[in-house]
């Protein structure tokens, strides 16, 4: 019998999620076309990353960091490799993670601490820790797998697409659902809204500044929307952070080397500026 | 630059005719003025590399003051009340043009437990890359591997347990080494080298900030009590060969070990009482990888005692054998539980157990549990460190809490405490138990 009124249920959703079909884009492809703009745009990336946070008492606190990230070819797994600049107690220390991009499989996470010349493993298992103390999770940097949520598509406008998420997993998160605003033309997340029980809004991620940014790939000219300037708001403990990315490269040949222990002791030399 | 160039040859010419009109005169003022050419002609050279824009967009320089007091939280007859008293300032200079880098970290510190002012070099190395595969670092430089969180089986480099013990920052753990490190990267795997020509010893225990339990006393021994030691000092004789072949399978790393040298603390005592260090080689290894909702480490060595190699000599240490198992997981945000279990075997219990006076028997196996908890709040700005080891063999153990906050960018405070306790003197933790401490600390890091 239980068996029975799950299936009609998935049945029942599966109509809504097609009844969703709207200008020719589904719910998931949608979050799928957002996710490749936010995350996987070119074949590698580099940059400086600039994140000043402000907590509720208006203290400030900054962080600067380089990072760079290689797409693995032919699959959604990336390379990560960040060093820290700023503040100075933590300089040249490196956080590298290699993301499977698999909903099942946690990301491998390494940390070199430069006053110990320690390499250390680091769990991966909750993802929805801060990143460097900031209000953006470690999530909001590498993305969430859209597999481990369901989408709908709540609302489409002339201006961007409203999709609701709600985790296949609550246990593993601390919001009940979250709402994107994805640009209609870039696909790119103008802002998401994570709610907590009975639809409280507690945390907003708003892309503040967006440029074209103009590359190279497979000989090609591109052009690639980027966010330059964000702001992660923790409406509970009133708390924000505003992430502001230059320098940016696409496709600079970012060589898969740099992402192992003998680079974690040794920052390419690119990245020490 | 053009412009300092057309200035240089200016003088340049001046300088020249100057050796003309000087021909007739004294020779060697004249060869001086040579020299002084020479130079010129170099500075013109290197130039382009020392050019201001140049040295600045590629050098570093930062640095760390701290105050730091610690006092003792019971009796002990040996020592003051005071355990820790630094007063440190740190540089820190880094250049790194395109062919080489180079590090030197100056470190001073007033400390008023030793009563004395130091300025020591921390660092300072030149690093190279001759070849696409291969890496030399060269020089004065902290050096660290192996998987342990704070416990260390084949990572033989020096350990400062006096820092430690104290309360000292957890990089002071790590005392420098005097190396040349070559690292050669291969496809199939890696391998470092390290050559130290002079063996460096741990900083051990020798009552300095810490008493300790003397065997031949029969009681606790603190400041000026140590026998003293005899460290091995013949430069290329008593050196220590450091080996390490690892390679990431699937993100599991795995690491074989060797290691040639002496003992790290002193194994054994001379005729006249002092402690001396005796040969000592190692192998062993680790493997390191995700282990369902965490990290997993296993690592393991044997310590060959090669001037007892079978254990009958009681005046020198056995060989032993250590393995470690640990976990390391974080069950919610900004919280990190970290588990081990360590071993440490002597081997030839047998012939040791014969030659030793009963009071002064240790057990086969050494087993030790360690545990740290950290957790952090406030933007991670405030931070909660328990760290722990219990021995179960021993019956004494070791605790370390700590917390630490940022109150800005530049500034940190941090109050903590080192207690030792056990159920005999003699054991590692429990001969430490009059040295329990609290200390505090404010530091500025630029």
């Amino acid at each position: 019998m239980k068996k029975e009124i799950l299936s009609i249920a998935v049945f029942i959703l599966l109509i809504f999620t097609s009844a969703s079909y709207s200008a020719g884009l589904t719910a998931d492809e949608i979050v799928k076309k957002a996710t490749h703009a936010s995350l996987y745009q070119g074949k590698d990336i580099k940059g400086k990353i600039s994140i000043e946070i402000t907590d509720s008492l208006g203290r400030k606190r900054s962080r600067v960091l380089n990072m760079m990230r290689k797409n693995v070819p032919g699959s959604d797994a990336q390379k990560y490799f960040v060093l820290f600049l700023r503040p100075a107690d933590i300089k040249k220390m490196v956080f590298m993670v290699l993301k499977h991009g698999v909903p099942e499989q946690d990301d491998d996470r390494w940390l070199y601490m430069p006053g110990l010349d320690l390499v250390k493993r680091i769990a991966a298992s909750d993802k929805r820790t801060s990143f460097a103390g900031s209000d953006f999770l470690y999530e909001d940097i590498s993305g969430r797998n859209p597999m481990e949520d369901i989408h709908t598509l709540v609302e489409t406008t002339d201006k961007y697409y409203l999709i609701k998420s709600t985790p296949l997993k609550p246990e593993r998160v601390e919001f009940e659902y979250y709402n994107a605003y994805i640009d209609k033309n870039t696909f790119i997340p103008l802002k998401i809204e994570y709610f907590k029980q009975n639809s409280r809004l507690y945390r907003t991620i708003k892309a503040e500044k967006i440029e074209n940014l103009i590359s190279v790939e497979n000989g090609m000219e591109v052009t690639y929307p980027t966010v330059i300037l964000s702001i992660a708001q923790d409406i509970e403990n009133r708390s924000t952070s505003k992430m502001k990315l230059e320098n940016i490269e696409y496709n600079s040949g970012i060589k898969d080397e740099y992402f192992s222990e003998r680079y974690l002791r040794r920052p390419p030399k690119m990245l020490l500026r | 630059m053009i412009g300092r160039k057309k200035e240089f040859f200016v003088q340049f010419r001046e300088d020249k005719k100057l050796i003309v009109w000087m021909n007739n005169r004294d020779k060697q003022e004249m060869k001086n003025l040579k020299k002084l050419l020479l130079f010129k002609i170099l500075l013109l050279t290197a130039s382009p590399l020392f050019g201001e824009s140049y040295l600045y967009s590629h050098s570093e320089f930062h640095g760390m003051a701290e105050a730091r007091g610690g006092l003792r939280i019971s009796d002990d007859e040996t020592h003051k009340s005071r355990s820790a008293g630094d007063l440190r300032l740190r540089g820190e200079i880094f250049f790194y043009p395109e062919n080489f880098e180079f590090k030197f970290t100056p470190d001073f510190c007033m400390d008023n437990i030793k009563n004395k002012s130091e300025l020591k070099t921390r660092e300072a190395w030149i690093f190279l890359r001759p070849f696409e595969n291969i890496d030399i670092k060269a020089g004065r430089q902290i050096l660290t591997w192996g998987t342990g969180d704070l416990v260390f089986l084949n990572d033989l480099f020096p350990k400062d347990w006096q820092s430690f013990f104290i309360g000292r920052d957890d990089q002071y753990l790590k005392a420098p080494s005097d190396s040349i490190k070559i690292g050669l990267f291969t496809d199939l795997f890696s391998i470092d080298f390290i050559y130290n020509p002079l063996f460096r010893s741990d900083r051990f225990i020798d009552g300095t900030y810490l008493s300790y339990w003397d065997e031949h006393k029969g009681d606790f021994a603190g400041k000026d009590e140590y026998p003293g030691s005899v460290k091995p000092d013949s430069y290329f004789n008593d050196d220590e060969i450091h080996l390490r072949i690892y390679k990431n399978i699937h993100n599991y790393e795995l690491a074989f070990y060797g290691y040639s040298g002496f003992w790290k603390s002193p194994s054994s005592t001379d005729k006249t009482g002092k402690k001396i260090f005796t040969k000592m080689d190692s192998i062993g290894m680790s493997l390191r990888g995700g282990l369902g909702p965490g990290i997993g480490n296993l690592e393991m060595s044997y310590y060959l005692s090669k001037e007892d190699s079978s254990g009958d000599k009681s005046e020198i240490k056995n060989s032993e054998l250590r393995y470690l198992a640990g976990f390391s997981f974080d069950p919610a945000a900004d919280l990190n539980i970290n588990v081990q279990y360590y071993i440490e075997q002597l081997c030839g219990y047998g012939n040791y157990k014969e030659n030793m006076p009963p009071q002064n028997i240790r057990d086969h196996f050494r087993r030790l549990v360690t545990i740290s908890v950290t957790r952090s709040w406030m933007n991670q700005n405030l931070k909660l460190i328990f760290s722990g080891y219990y021995s179960t063999s021993d019956e004494d153990l070791y605790f370390r809490p700590k917390t630490s906050y940022q109150i800005s960018d530049s500034l940190i405070a941090e109050a903590g405490a080192n207690i030792f306790a056990g159920k005999n003197n003699t054991s590692f933790f429990g001969q430490f138990e009059k040295n329990s401490n609290i200390y505090f600390a404010l530091s500025a890091y630029f």
